[in-house]
């Protein structure tokens, strides 16, 4: 007699995914898929994907799929489920993507209190177009935007976009994650399941934003890249709960 | 039953009976009275309406509700459109039908909110990146324009493509009696949409994204090839020229108005002339410069611009004949004895 | 360029009281698991590639391993598979 510990979800497609090796998107694919077959969601729900790394998201996953422009991805979200209400529509979207071109989008769509499920990579990085920096890079990181290393007198600090949305009055559930280890992935897992519940409810806006690594961008190991998200992000980018009006799930 | 109604707010009741089931649109003038009425009427009507963030917002709005195949519809005007041209490009890549009305204003820039017709390059020739175009209609009055909304949403539907429709501010602000009933449904396969497949199909995919050279290139063809059927069946025009006439005016929307008074002072003033109105820009009825009368010796294109249509007028006669151009812009509107003075002065000699 | 998996499965299974299943052309060579694994009995096999060019991960001593199931969990490409004996 045996029972499975762990197998691939069936929410995730046959399709290889195209992420770099040991890139924590495809970590975060799995809490994603395997939060909408536990819900038994999966069959309802469409997954709009961004431009950046994860634009090919719509392959990834067992459901249906819109590709947005680059930003807009909330937007469209927004036209979807405003025609679907009984339809689960989640964003899937990384930091380049939601917290620089996509910044009247997001906002807006958390303004509207949209019921619409946001899941934000967040990797201090723009991977795709070659590891330049980002509003969330960290100060003195180098990046190829940045070589010297991100100056604050010139560029700012990096945007906090979990404390930003957790400022705007109609949205539900906020939280910050990370994706580093099992135990801070089971923790991710809840609060992706928690998101996706809300939406099911009806309960308004949700974003769960998920500290997670760039290997290549960052030039480093995979396993490197994990104890950077644990010893440099963490402390700038404090994880917890921001704000959850949703009551029980 | 004959209703009197103002042009903006005709295009939409129009789009409502035409079972617009969206509408996201951002505040601009002169179009401010579609989503006014929409905010209302589409809400009644058990549709979905939402005032966006700005017009990228608004197109990106219909693009999500279009892939779930609902039909949905946005407007703006002319800078307003440029902010919507990257939504528009991405419509057309992943062949979703939209309504895209323009109630366009004078350019560039932020210009100034009288009506023009500058925006002739950004409708007809694509507009955003990449190969694509999209159909245009062009009414002349309240009723055409309600006629051509019904026909919008059935040519963005069996065709798979973002439709535009131009008007400006005298068509959108003008009040005519209409009719606005219901027309007979076309039926047309959204098995493609992507609104949650239930496990009871395989999944669905809204994209424009193709990495292969070769994958993409194909995608342009097959939709390339639908432009030629889009060409062959939809294209129209308005020809009133007839065996005789000296001089054709070609003038299209509500410009063309001014057009038709000139004709008739010009034939008060003993000469014959004859209007031809494209109605679709998108794609240009060129043929009707082919087999014009040979009484025609002259063309004289009139357009609230510094001459855009003109290429497409250029490109229909193909040096046939002489075209001449008389154009306003900037708000200014000609009057019916300028059109007929430029017409004169080309039939009597001297231009 | 079209990411699937163009080179055919090769399923790889560990078995002793628990069971270790490797989909091994899914594998990225990335180290995570071996990093991850608390009882230190994943390697990449340096002496071989994948489908795709990568070294692939194997197991050293399936007696060891106690399917806490960190390995798959932390695995971005659902290579591997962990079953536990209940009997």
């Amino acid at each position: 007699m045996s029972k499975i510990v762990y197998e691939k979800s069936r929410g995730l497609s046959e399709t290889q995914l195209s992420y770099c090796p040991g890139c924590t998107h495809g970590i975060i694919h799995k809490l994603i898929a395997e939060s909408l077959v536990e819900l038994d969601l999966l069959e309802r729900t469409i997954v709009i994907s961004p431009v950046g790394c994860s634009v090919m998201a719509y392959d990834f996953f067992n459901c249906d799929g819109i590709q947005a422009s680059h930003g807009r991805a909330p937007a469209v979200a927004t036209g979807l489920k405003r025609t679907n209400p009984d339809k689960i529509v989640f964003t899937y979207q990384g930091d380049g993507d939601l917290a620089a071109i996509g910044t009247a989008e997001i906002v807006h769509a958390a303004h509207r209190g949209d019921n619409i499920t946001v899941i934000f990579v967040n990797n201090a990085i723009y991977g795709m177009t070659g590891g330049q920096m980002a509003p969330t890079t960290l100060i003195d990181m180098k990046t190829s935007t940045s070589p010297l290393g991100r100056v604050e007198a010139l560029t700012g600090k990096p945007l906090l976009v979990s404390e930003l949305l957790s400022q705007i009055p109609s949205t539900t559930y906020i939280e910050r994650v990370a994706s580093h280890d099992v135990p801070h992935l089971n923790k991710a897992k809840r609060a992706v399941k928690k998101a996706f519940q809300y939406q099911a409810q009806g309960k308004g806006f949700s974003m769960v934003e998920i500290l997670g690594t760039c290997p290549i961008g960052w030039n480093m190991t995979p396993t490197d890249a994990m104890g950077f998200v644990k010893d440099t992000m963490m402390p700038y980018f404090p994880l917890g709960v921001y704000k959850d009006e949703g009551g029980e799930a | 039953m004959k209703i009197l109604m103002k042009g903006n707010e005709a295009i939409c009741e129009a789009a409502i009976v035409a079972g617009c089931k969206a509408f996201f649109g951002y505040p601009i003038t002169p179009q401010n009275e579609i989503p006014e009425y929409m905010s209302l009427n589409m809400v009644k009507a058990g549709g979905a309406f939402v005032q966006a963030e700005s017009e990228i917002g608004a197109i990106n709005m219909c693009y999500g509700a279009s892939a779930s195949g609902v039909r949905v519809m946005t407007s703006s005007s002319s800078p307003g459109i440029a902010l919507k041209q990257e939504g528009m490009s991405y419509l057309a890549g992943a062949n979703l039908p939209c309504v895209i009305v323009n109630v366009s204003r004078s350019g560039p820039g932020l210009g100034g909110i009288l009506p023009a017709q500058g925006d002739y390059f950004q409708m007809t020739r694509g507009g955003g990146n990449g190969d694509y175009y999209t159909p245009v209609y062009a009414p002349f009055s309240v009723q055409e324009a309600i006629d051509l909304i019904f026909k919008a949403f059935d040519v963005a539907d069996l065709y798979r493509t973002p439709v535009q429709m131009v008007a400006d501010g005298m068509l959108g602000q003008m009040m005519e009696p209409c009719v606005i009933e219901p027309r007979a449904a076309i039926n047309v396969d959204k098995s493609w949409a992507t609104d949650g497949n239930s496990g009871k199909r395989p999944r669905n995919i809204v994209n424009s994204l193709n990495l292969s050279a070769e994958g993409l290139e194909q995608m342009n063809k097959e939709r390339f090839a639908r432009y030629q059927e889009i060409k062959k069946n939809e294209t129209m025009v308005d020809n009133r020229v007839k065996d005789g006439d000296e001089i054709a005016i070609v003038a299209y929307g509500a410009p063309s108005r001014v057009a038709v008074n000139a004709v008739d002072e010009l034939a008060a003033r003993g000469i014959k002339a004859g209007l031809i109105r494209p109605i679709t820009l998108w794609p240009y009825p060129y043929d009707v410069f082919q087999n014009l009368p040979s009484s025609v010796k002259n063309i004289l294109v009139c357009e609230l611009s510094m001459g855009q249509m003109l290429d497409d007028v250029k490109i229909g006669v193909a040096g046939r004949l002489p075209v001449h151009f008389y154009g306003r812009c900037g708000g200014a509107i000609f009057e019916p004895a300028e059109i007929a003075d430029a017409a004169e002065k080309i039939v009597r000699g001297g231009a | 360029m079209v990411f699937t998996a163009k080179t055919a499965p090769l399923i790889v299974e560990y078995a002793a009281k628990h069971r270790l299943t490797f989909d091994e052309n899914m594998c990225k060579g990335c180290d995570l698991c071996v990093w991850a694994c608390p009882k230190n009995i994943l390697k990449l096999d340096l002496e071989r590639v994948n489908g795709k060019g990568y070294n692939p991960i194997v197991c050293m001593d399936i007696d060891a391993c106690t399917a806490c199931g960190i390995c798959a969990r932390i695995c971005p490409d659902s290579v591997i598979k962990v079953e536990r004996d209940i009997s």
